[in-house]
């Protein structure tokens, strides 16, 4: 290589290194650090795995986590479900006009913030809210009842938050199956069922992977919409972080349950593209 | 090789050579190629695809280092010249015009880059697209331009810098049949018209034939002939030459044994061959027969002045118009021959299953040694 | 199943009727916060009271989003570190755009991977990360040299940091996506025509990438101002949309908060409107 070229190779990378360096990996350490060490007196820390060791006994803390974990992959689930009778049509059935318009419908609310989204939810749920208000006055129930703050108002919400990260995955993946496939099976001899099975699913299944990859990690990490729409019965994991990291002023503890949602994020990641057979990366850059 | 005495030379590849490591292996895309390239000349390099010609020509315009020999344009050494100073403007494969600017501004990139100013450069912009007839397209977007034009002006924008040497790799690749064969002849009036040296590359022996002042046939990167095109078509010196310039008839035989130039073809008739070479007895021949140098007789008749009389039964009819063939079975052997119909007079009133009677003079059946 | 495949009249219209639903599923909450926007009510709540511009103009007992000054403050801090977010991003983006495509050296592979990781770590672990690394940076300069590095405590600077941190993976994958795309014979042909390394740059490969420069430039705009997760842990006194908005919703809302949903709505269709456009090349 040339001189001429070594430089500019190295001034490419520089702001690359100072990007990963400086924002991602030394932060990550620090987290890391942070969450093994024990302040004894103070302005004094001592390497401890007491962060941890709290979180296993405080059953809070393990149930909080356990329950984020376990809504994130309903929501995920739920996300998918909903989401492939409609990527089906407009990958497969939809054409021309009505296509983009559905496209672009799906879009809206996306290029809208989460806190317009949210909003809009609060809205229609609370007790004195839209949808409270409709049932009452048509008599359906006794007096306008809360639907707010509930375990079904943040999956609602979740799911909503997720849908096309979910849909475009899976759009963009069943445009790709040739529909002569599908002909050809059915001229075959077979079901529907097994069509759906053995052909399309088997097509998708790298965009129902990159999809609900993208939900859960993303369902997992989210703040605003928990909190919102749970209320003060979100208890939702980042919550946590939040609060030890922000409120109680605990850095140990923050980092220690930061790091722990970072491991199960990432294991979970692994896990769903082991059991797809896909790569992290074409899946990432799927998205 | 052709020498030019009184010529002054644009080109001058002397002993350039280019090898690639290919899985593993050292492979040869050029060999000690030489190569002289007279003032305002139309020259082809022709060749199969994958026999360096591309190599070759980007080793000239300066995209490739050779690892041998020497290149010269005007008479100045290329070495170490990189490819934006050379005096050599090249029309690639696809053309490469720029989708984001206009006709006009590809016209002028190479002399914005020159730093001329924008008044001038208008106008020699204006004077070049009139020249190769795209008046008033300078506005368009390349995309509005048919194959045709954006031919002519990929052309535009490399003669507006007035370069040595236009290089061209196989620029009517990508047209249709119809639009090649017109832009075969433009070209050429076009080159004559301006007297810029062009070196053109093709794997197409019409285009070639058509266009060249003189021809350099290449394989697997050597040079196997170079001449006019005349030279190539009527006095090929190798079998590969005679083989892929022009259709032809190809035996194979062996020489015969008695006086004279005679040749047994296997499993077929022994057949008097130009006597331009000798070989000795026995040594093993490919035979080549142009289609259009088989005289036909149906009904079948003497044809006393061919050394070579032979007779046969017409198997097929392949009607093209004036390029019209009928491929004819040898009596007593398998060995079928194409002939050209339209030579012979006749049109299309010979049939399949009529005998007839074929002759070919001698100087017509080349021979050479494999 | 696709079209071409018998399918009875029932299960026809069960599917219309699951899209129909799907679709008002989706635009409900949306609708609802712009009804809500110009009802005469001190909530954005029903019963609808009648309409009312009250929301975006009052300068009164009610305070109009276009009076409301800690409102505006925080739009105008939103869009200022939206806009150092987009050129960073942009900046950085296209330097790494052309290290993944057009550089050649050990640990590429390795590198490609790594600028994706920003994209899978949650938005709040980026945030409190970024903070507890800088702060400890600020210390140590504290203790060492006695400077006090003002701006690696939580504020615009720190902000600007987070968010940029993983919406440049995102810049990147766009640019390098359109890079990957580009025809290597137009650079030859500019070279062929006399132009130096830097004006091919210039005229052939920067108008090249131009409409992914835009697309990514506006949907980094876009995110930047949309966040909340990252922003919400490196928030100083100085509060972002997203983060004011945030506190209104849980003291309660008032429509106030409906009227600038609507426009950041507005604004948001404006953007999407211009990258759409320019698709088509
Ligand atoms: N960069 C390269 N590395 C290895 N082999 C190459 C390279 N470029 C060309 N070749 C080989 O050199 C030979 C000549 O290629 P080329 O000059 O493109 O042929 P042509 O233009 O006549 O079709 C081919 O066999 C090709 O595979
Ligand atoms: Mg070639």
């Amino acid at each position: 290589m040339r001189p001429a070229n070594r430089l500019l190779l190295w001034l490419l990378l520089a702001p690359a290194v100072l990007w990963l360096g400086l924002l991602i990996v030394l932060p990550h350490l620090e987290i890391l650090m942070l969450s093994l060490r024990q302040r004894v007196a103070p302005h004094e820390y001592a390497f401890s795995l007491q962060q941890y060791a709290t979180f296993f006994d405080e059953p809070l803390y393990w149930h909080t986590f356990a329950r984020t974990a376990l809504i994130s992959l309903l929501a995920t689930l739920l996300t998918l479900l909903l989401a492939f009778p409609v990527a089906w049509h407009i990958a497969k059935v939809a054409r021309g006009r009505s296509k983009a318009l559905m496209l672009a419908l799906l879009l809206l609310p996306f290029w809208a913030s989460e806190m317009v989204r949210t909003l809009g939810w609060v809205i229609l749920l609370r007790g004195s809210g839209v949808i409270p208000q409709w049932l009452f006055h048509l008599g359906l129930t006794a007096e306008p009842v809360e639907l707010l703050y509930n375990d079904a108002s943040i999956l609602l919400g979740l799911v909503y938050s997720s849908l096309l990260f979910m849909l475009i995955p899976l759009v963009n993946a069943l445009e790709t199956l040739d529909d002569s496939l599908v002909e050809a099976a059915y001229d075959l001899g077979g079901s529907r069922v097994n069509i759906l099975r053995q052909i399309i699913l088997s097509h998708a299944a790298p965009g129902i992977a990159a999809g609900s990859v993208m939900v859960f990690m993303l369902t997992l990490g989210n703040y605003l919409t928990p909190v919102l729409l749970g209320g003060k019965n979100s208890m939702w994991f980042t919550e946590q972080i939040y609060t030890q990291f922000i409120t109680r002023f605990n850095w140990e503890q923050g980092a220690a349950f930061a790091l722990l949602l970072l491991v199960l994020s990432t294991l979970m990641v692994w896990v769903g593209l082991k059991l797809t057979g896909q790569g992290f990366g074409e899946t990432l850059r799927r998205t | 090789m052709l020498t030019f005495p009184d010529l002054a030379i644009d080109l001058d590849v002397r002993g350039v050579s280019k090898h690639y490591r290919q899985h593993g292996k050292d492979f040869t895309a050029v060999d000690d190629l030489s190569l002289r390239v007279p003032k305002g000349a139309f020259c082809s390099i022709l060749g199969p695809s994958g026999c360096g010609k591309t190599t070759l020509l980007r080793m000239i315009a300066g995209f490739i280092e050779p690892d041998a020999g020497e290149i010269f344009i005007g008479g100045n050494s290329m070495r170490g010249v990189p490819p934006n100073r050379r005096p050599a403007n090249m029309i690639f494969q696809h053309l490469a015009l720029f989708p984001m600017m206009s006709v006009g501004e590809n016209v002028a990139y190479g002399l914005a880059r020159r730093g001329i100013a924008k008044k001038l450069i208008q106008h020699q912009v204006d004077a070049m697209l009139e020249r190769v007839g795209l008046a008033g397209a300078a506005v368009k977007r390349i995309d509005q331009l048919s194959g045709g034009q954006k031919q002519r002006a990929a052309i535009a924008r490399s003669l507006v810098l007035e370069p040595t040497l236009l290089l061209l790799d196989e620029p009517l690749g990508a047209l249709d049949l119809k639009l090649r064969e017109h832009m075969k002849l433009e070209l050429k009036q076009l080159q004559a018209q301006i007297g810029t040296t062009f070196v053109y590359i093709t794997h197409d022996q019409s285009e070639a034939l058509v266009m060249s002042d003189f021809i350099a046939v290449m394989n697997q990167g050597k040079f196997e002939q170079t001449g006019t095109p005349q030279d190539l078509y009527y006095r090929p010196q190798t079998a590969f030459v005679a083989g892929f310039v022009g259709n032809s008839n190809r035996l194979s035989g062996r020489m015969g044994a008695g006086a004279g130039s005679v040749a047994q073809v296997d499993d077929g008739p022994a057949l008097f061959v130009s006597p331009q070479q000798a070989f000795p007895p026995g040594r093993s021949l490919a035979l080549f027969i142009r289609p259009e140098a088989i005289v036909l007789a149906c009904p079948p008749a003497p044809l006393e002045n061919f050394a070579n009389r032979l007779s046969g039964k017409v198997l097929s009819l392949f009607f093209d118009g004036a390029n019209s063939t009928v491929l004819i079975r040898l009596d007593d052997s398998d060995i079928e021959l194409h002939v050209a119909l339209f030579q012979n007079g006749f049109h299309a009133d010979i049939h399949p299953g009529d005998t007839v009677s074929l002759g070919i003079a001698a100087e017509h059946v080349l021979a050479f040694a494999v | 199943m696709i079209p071409s495949i018998p399918q009875s009249a029932r299960s026809r219209l069960l599917r219309t009727a699951y899209l129909a639903l799907f679709f008002l599923f989706l635009l409900l909450p949306l609708t609802v916060v712009v009804i809500f926007a110009f009802n005469d009510a001190p909530y954005p709540l029903p019963p609808w009271r009648g309409f009312t511009l009250d929301w975006f103009f009052a300068q009164g007992d009610r305070i109009g989003l276009f009076h409301d000054e800690e409102m505006l403050a925080s739009l105008w801090q939103s869009t200022r570190i939206a806009l150092w977010v987009t050129a960073l991003s942009l900046l950085v983006g296209t330097c790494n755009a052309f290290l993944l495509e057009r550089c050649r050296f050990r640990g590429q592979r390795l590198l490609s991977l790594a600028m994706l990781l920003p994209l899978v770590i949650p938005g709040v672990i980026l945030g409190i990360s970024i903070l507890a690394f800088m702060s400890r940076l600020a210390q140590f300069a504290d203790d060492t040299w006695g400077v006090e590095l003002e701006f690696l405590r939580p504020g615009l600077p720190l902000i600007v940091l987070g968010q940029f941190s993983y919406i440049v993976s995102i810049a990147t994958l766009t640019i390098a996506a359109r890079l990957k795309r580009f025809d290597t014979a137009l650079e030859e042909a500019a070279l062929n025509l006399g132009a130096s390394r830097w004006a091919i740059f210039r005229t052939i490969i920067l108008p090249y990438l131009r409409p992914a420069l835009f697309g990514a430039g506006a949907i980094a705009f876009l995110l930047s101002f949309e966040n909340f997760n990252t922003t919400y842990m490196l928030t100083g006194s100085d509060a972002p949309l997203t983060v004011l908005m945030y506190g209104r919703m849980k003291e309660g809302a008032t429509p106030v908060l409906n009227a600038v949903s609507l426009m950041l709505m507005l604004f948001s269709a404006l953007l999407a409107g211009i990258v759409y456009r320019r698709k088509p090349d």
